[in-house]
């Protein structure tokens, strides 16, 4: 079967028109055998056949490209290819190739046009950029970017170049760099689009405007495009040599700021840009090539790209995770109105969920409104919303003390505070009530949802929810089945994750789920080199400088101690040593330093400055002392990895690439180092097992776990197929 | 059936309720109602919402209000204005509707945020913004520009515009001032049953709370609004005393402390069809068994009541002494002490067609939770507020017959009858 379609018409009313062997339009529809149109090797080659039987249709007036699929333009090119990339030069010629196909698009005899209907992503944008001119749809599905520096390469079907060449080189960053997806208006107003089009009867409106596109043989969008680069500023920014230098430089410096170094690729893209700038297109695209080789190639590219697959994996549905559907109609009730209660009201109203926040304290209740109101009210300051859309939203909210609404509600989300009496206090209030079909989600990080269910009649809905704070930031949620939950349950609590646009990942109900118990090691570790006499905010620094978002002192400031030792003591009943909860924690929230909610835990917190608190260099016996930075990330992070490998081994969590995901997503791993377990395997574990040990031998309570002990000894990776 | 009602706090315009907008008013209230009916909303066939000054910025406030309290996008909705007794109407439509056969289920009520009444332009300002915009050089334009006075932008209040009787252009404190002197009430009197307006609100406030469904004033939800602010317990006599009569500075005697106060608030009660009702499993407090509303002289509207309860007792072939409860709408104590004489008058019952007279009401058995001197008089929200209290009353005393009743601006009088519901 043909992935394009190439038919001659005289009319456009439906996906594929009807043949008109006279017709004055040439129509080359895509429409993939995949779900999604992705420009994989065979599409690619399919397109180049049909392009060459372009010149056989004489007497047609242009060529408009569109997709069959509806809402669904191109998705871009293959993630799989660009992940599994090795070879620099077959990457080169694959872009060499795909790059010139784009540019016959404008080198035909006839004009062609991109009718972009739905997603126009990456290669499928590039594609659009070799047309003579694009016309976009409004339509809600419609977005229009390219994405490629998230998968740690830059746009390599001459996207960068052609780019840079329609925009100026500032209009081209501004696409490339924040790897946004935008709407049709929008990309109408930057420029990358000549024209928006309603989407009621877009084929009919979309054809009238290519008739008077081709009737001015395009003077007027040439005009439109000219118009938007007139000015000195522009002129002095886009077309001098220094203008330039300028622009990069600051792009750079933002980038870096931003990366730390870490992500090659918007840098390459800076560089590409400014030659394509000035070089010749052939040029320019030579070296767009040659970068997008090197880098797809590169690790960064590929640990982004495992990271994104898995998302991708976890947003589509795990093979063999219960399914289920969260009921639109129904509304959410949320009990219990602290941080993370309002946190998730916030999350739901906001994606049409009609939503309840229920507390027992008329204070808690106004404390959390406020935070909602605050959170929707600062999506509209910045324009994300309109104040229709904030009314809007704000209406899906209802709230008070009463325990009402539960006929009409699908599912219960209980957020009150983390003690196993009270939840299944609410839990037992909740029972009677509950309708039908109805779920109970627990949101707690350490108690265990076996027992929070546990004899409790409706048990089998009983299921855990944990979301992570601040809940509109972190996209990781660890859905927990407890021992009697049902599995349709599961796939509920799934779909409402889903529907919140979280992540869900399957987390076994053991102590601490995944997160958390990866998490306590590390910060363990931190807090041991600080008693060794390490300075504290050097070790946040070097965290820091390896690609985590904030260092382990400022973390467990963020947390709050108070959390942080509940957390180990629950781990250190269940794991013995290892977990064993570091002394100074202990000291510290004795003292009431509970990080910033009290203003002063290991750093002194005032407004939004925070000094490194010092008196608690008393606490710490041993004399200063340093360690070269690796040294310092490897023992902080060598616990994690095995307590990964053992999580593993007990099968908390389904597969490596699900925990790489999960401590991405949930904690702000460094996502250019693919996780800790890919991280691991990039190192090597007999290293790590090296170390693990020689640290166990010298006092340390853990020893390299049988898992890791195993695959280092056999030479062998967390991740079998990277 | 009366399955059950909710309101949002009663609160003096200009106040905490005053960027509310009357949709949002509603909404909330319509909202916590839904919450607290144990039953599925998309058995609402419809929505009737009584609102006196709808805005400029949403034509038919009721249909924004069913969009935003999540009823299904088929369910219709539209707005009543029968000026004072718009909430009234509303519920009196959703009764009829449902006694026809054209509608099970009705949310019905009413809603106004004095507050956003808005302040106009003359329309003198407005032609002549038309004619220049109609310019077509710029000596046209010019003047065009000249043309315009400094009386053009005088603005007029859209709120006592509102409280004008539009036939005599007199105000309506006006027409409770001709009652007092008619009827021979004095200024202590009026200031006494003020006074007893406040102590049975005060003493209720319990029960009035259970009415309220608390609102988070949008768009940042940092205020919670859950108590009414109208009753003082503090009023004292002479204070109120003190006051100087407002409307008629020299002679009066109607002040403001003597009259009710403007209000933003809302109101809605669900009404079922009584086989649905059971059928779903509801427990109604009260059943609807008619209205009346009756035409009076306009410069003595606040008699309305009066016209009004004679039509409806009449009908159902009542005495006032049969009904247990009364709410009759204080818009000035002036007005109910001149309803009370005139129900008292064997010669003005008699006109209005009562049979025979059936003297004042009881304090026992008129408004004992309180009225509009003391909770304020939104509008458009009143007359579901009266039933709504009415209701929950009756039903709270094991049932009984009573009467929700008003006088509205323009010379017309209201009336509902009920039976309570025992639990």
């Amino acid at each position: 079967m043909s992935q394009w379609k190439l038919i001659r018409s005289s009319s456009w009313n439906q996906a594929i028109p009807d043949p008109d062997p006279t017709g004055r339009w040439l129509h080359l529809i895509i429409d993939a055998e995949s779900s999604a149109n992705v420009l994989s090797q065979t599409v690619l080659e399919d397109l180049s056949q049909r392009l060459d039987q372009v010149p056989e249709f004489a007497g047609v007036e242009a060529l408009i490209i569109s997709s069959a699929k509806n809402g669904h333009f191109i998705a871009g090119a293959d993630v799989k290819a660009i992940g599994s990339a090795k070879n620099v030069d077959q990457v080169n010629d694959a872009c060499r190739s795909a790059q010139d196909l784009f540019g016959r698009l404008s080198r035909l005899s006839i004009p062609s046009i991109a009718v972009i209907h739905g997603t126009c992503l990456g290669g499928g944008l590039e594609l659009s950029l070799g047309c003579t001119a694009r016309i976009a749809i409004e339509d809600p599905r419609t977005r229009i970017g390219l994405p490629e520096v998230n998968l740690g390469i830059i746009p390599g079907f001459g996207g960068t170049v052609r780019m840079t060449r329609l925009l100026g080189l500032r209009g081209a960053l501004g696409w490339i760099l924040p790897a946004s997806r935008l709407p049709a208006k929008v990309a109408h107003r930057k420029g990358v689009v000549d024209a928006s089009v309603p989407v009621e009867g877009f084929r009919t409106l979309s054809l009238q405007l290519i008739e008077k596109m081709v009737a001015d043989r395009f003077r007027k969008v040439k005009a439109q495009r000219k118009k938007r680069r007139k000015g000195l500023i522009s002129y002095f920014l886009d077309q001098t040599a220094l203008g330039r230098s300028i622009v990069c430089r600051q792009a750079t410096k933002s980038v870096r700021a931003r990366t730390l170094g870490h992500m090659p690729a918007p840098e390459r893209a800076i560089e590409v840009a400014r030659l394509s700038a000035h070089l010749s297109e052939k040029m320019a695209l030579v070296e767009e090539a040659k970068a997008v080789s090197r880098l797809a190639t590169g690790p960064v590219c590929r640990n982004l790209v495992s990271i994104f697959q898995d998302s991708e994996r976890v947003r589509r549905g795990v093979e063999g995770q219960p399914e289920g559907v969260w009921p639109d109609a129904k509304q959410l009730i949320v009990l219990g109105a602290g941080v993370m209660g309002s946190g998730v009201a916030t999350m739901a109203i906001e994606k049409s969920i009609s939503t309840r926040l229920r507390d027992i304290s008329e204070d808690a209740i106004d404390q959390g409104l406020k935070k909602i109101g605050d959170a929707v009210d600062s999506r509209r300051k910045k324009r994300r919303i309109t104040t229709y859309q904030q009314a809007e939203i704000l209406s899906r909210l209802s709230h008070g003390k009463e325990l009402v609404g539960l006929e009409r509600c699908g599912g219960v989300l209980e957020a009150v505070v983390e003690r196993l009496d009270v939840k299944r206090s609410v839990l037992a209030e909740i029972a009677p009530l509950l309708a039908k079909d109805a779920i109970f989600a627990t949101n707690t990080s350490a108690l265990s949802v076996t027992a929070i269910q546990k004899d409790s009649p409706v048990a089998d809905r009983v299921v855990g929810l944990h979301f992570f704070n601040p809940v509109p930031k972190m996209p990781l949620v660890e859905v927990i089945p407890g021992e009697f939950t049902d599995p349709q349950v599961v796939g509920i609590a799934l779909s409402l994750a889903r529907k919140l646009g979280k992540y869900p990942v399957i987390v076994k109900d053991s102590p601490g789920f995944l997160v958390n118990r990866l998490l306590l090691p590390y910060l363990d570790a931190a807090s041991r080199l600080l008693l060794k006499g390490l300075s504290g905010s050097h070790i946040d620094e070097v965290a820091r400088a390896h690609g985590l978002p904030m260092g382990p002192f400022r973390l467990m400031d963020e947390v709050g101690l108070d959390i942080g030792v509940e957390v180990q003591e629950t781990l250190h009943s269940a794991f013995g040593d290892r977990a064993a909860s570091s002394p100074i924690l202990l000291k510290m929230v004795q003292k009431g330093w509970l990080g910033k909610k009290s203003g002063i835990g290991f750093y002194h917190h005032r407004g939004k400055s925070s000094t490194w608190n010092r008196q608690l260099d008393p606490m710490v016996q041993a004399s200063p002392s340093t360690l070269p930075p690796a040294q310092i990330i490897s023992s902080l992070l060598d616990p994690m990895v095995d307590e990964a490998a053992r999580c593993l081994e007990e099968k908390v969590v389904a597969d490596a690439g699900l925990l790489d995901l999960a401590m991405v997503m949930g904690t702000g791993y460094p996502p250019h180092l693919g996780g800790p377990l890919r991280a691991a395997d990039a190192e090597g574990l007999s290293a790590i097992e090296k170390r693990l040990r020689a640290a166990h031998e010298s006092g340390a309570a853990r020893s390299p776990c049988n898992l890791l002990v195993d695959l280092a000894s056999r030479n062998e990776r967390f991740h079998t197929h990277s | 059936m009366i399955v059950d009602g909710a309101r949002t706090p009663f609160v003096r315009a200009g106040e905490d309720l005053r960027s509310v907008p009357v949709d949002e008013l509603a909404r909330s209230c319509t909202r916590g109602l839904l919450d607290r009916v144990p039953f599925d909303s998309t058995h609402v066939d419809e929505l009737i919402l009584g609102c006196v000054a709808q805005p400029p910025n949403c034509a038919n406030p009721a249909r924004a209000v069913a969009l935003r309290s999540g009823l299904d996008e088929s369910t219709p909705a539209h707005t009543v204005s029968r000026n004072c007794a718009s909430g009234m109407q509303a519920i009196s439509d959703a009764y009829d509707r449902i006694r026809v056969g054209a509608s099970d289920t009705v949310l019905a009520g009413g809603a106004e945020s004095m507050s956003q009444i808005p302040i106009l332009f003359p329309l003198s300002f407005g032609f002549k913004l038309s004619s220049l915009s109609r310019a077509r050089n710029f000596a046209e334009k010019l003047a065009g520009i000249f043309h315009f006075k400094f009386a053009d932008l005088k603005p007029r209040i859209g709120l006592l515009e509102g409280l004008r009787d539009p036939f005599s252009g007199e105000m309506m404190g006006d027409t409770a001032e001709r009652l007092a002197r008619e009827w021979g009430i004095s200024r202590a009197d009026q200031d006494l049953y003020a006074l007893e307006s406040h102590r049975k609100a005060v003493a209720a406030e319990e029960t009035l709370q259970r009415e309220i469904n608390a609102l988070a004033v949008p768009p940042r939800l940092d205020r919670v609004v859950r108590h009414d602010v109208g009753p003082r317990p503090g009023a004292k006599l002479e204070k109120m005393a003190r006051m100087k009569p407002y409307f008629d500075r020299k002679m009066g005697s109607v002040t403001i402390a003597n009259s009710c106060g403007i209000t933003d608030g809302a109101a809605m009660l669900l009404l079922m069809e009584s086989a649905q009702a059971k059928s779903l499993g509801l427990k109604p407090v009260a059943r609807i068994l008619g209205s009346a509303f009756v035409g009076c002289d306009p410069l003595r509207m606040g008699l309305g009541p009066v016209h009004a309860m004679a039509a409806l007792l009449k009908d159902h072939d009542l005495e006032l002494a049969d009904i247990d409860r009364v709410e009759l709408n204080e818009a000035f104590a002036a007005q109910v002490l001149a309803c009370q004489a005139a129900l008292a008058s064997d010669q003005y019952s008699r006109e209005v067609g009562f049979s025979k007279t059936p003297g004042a009401i009881d304090s026992d058995r008129l408004n004992v939770f309180g009225g509009a001197i003391a909770l304020g008089h939104p509008v458009g929200a009143t007359g579901a507020r009266l039933i709504l209290t009415l209701a929950r009353q009756l039903h709270a005393a094991g049932g009984g017959h009573g009467i929700a009743t008003m006088c509205i601006g323009g010379g017309q009088g209201g009336a509902v009858l009920i039976e309570g519901i025992p639990s």
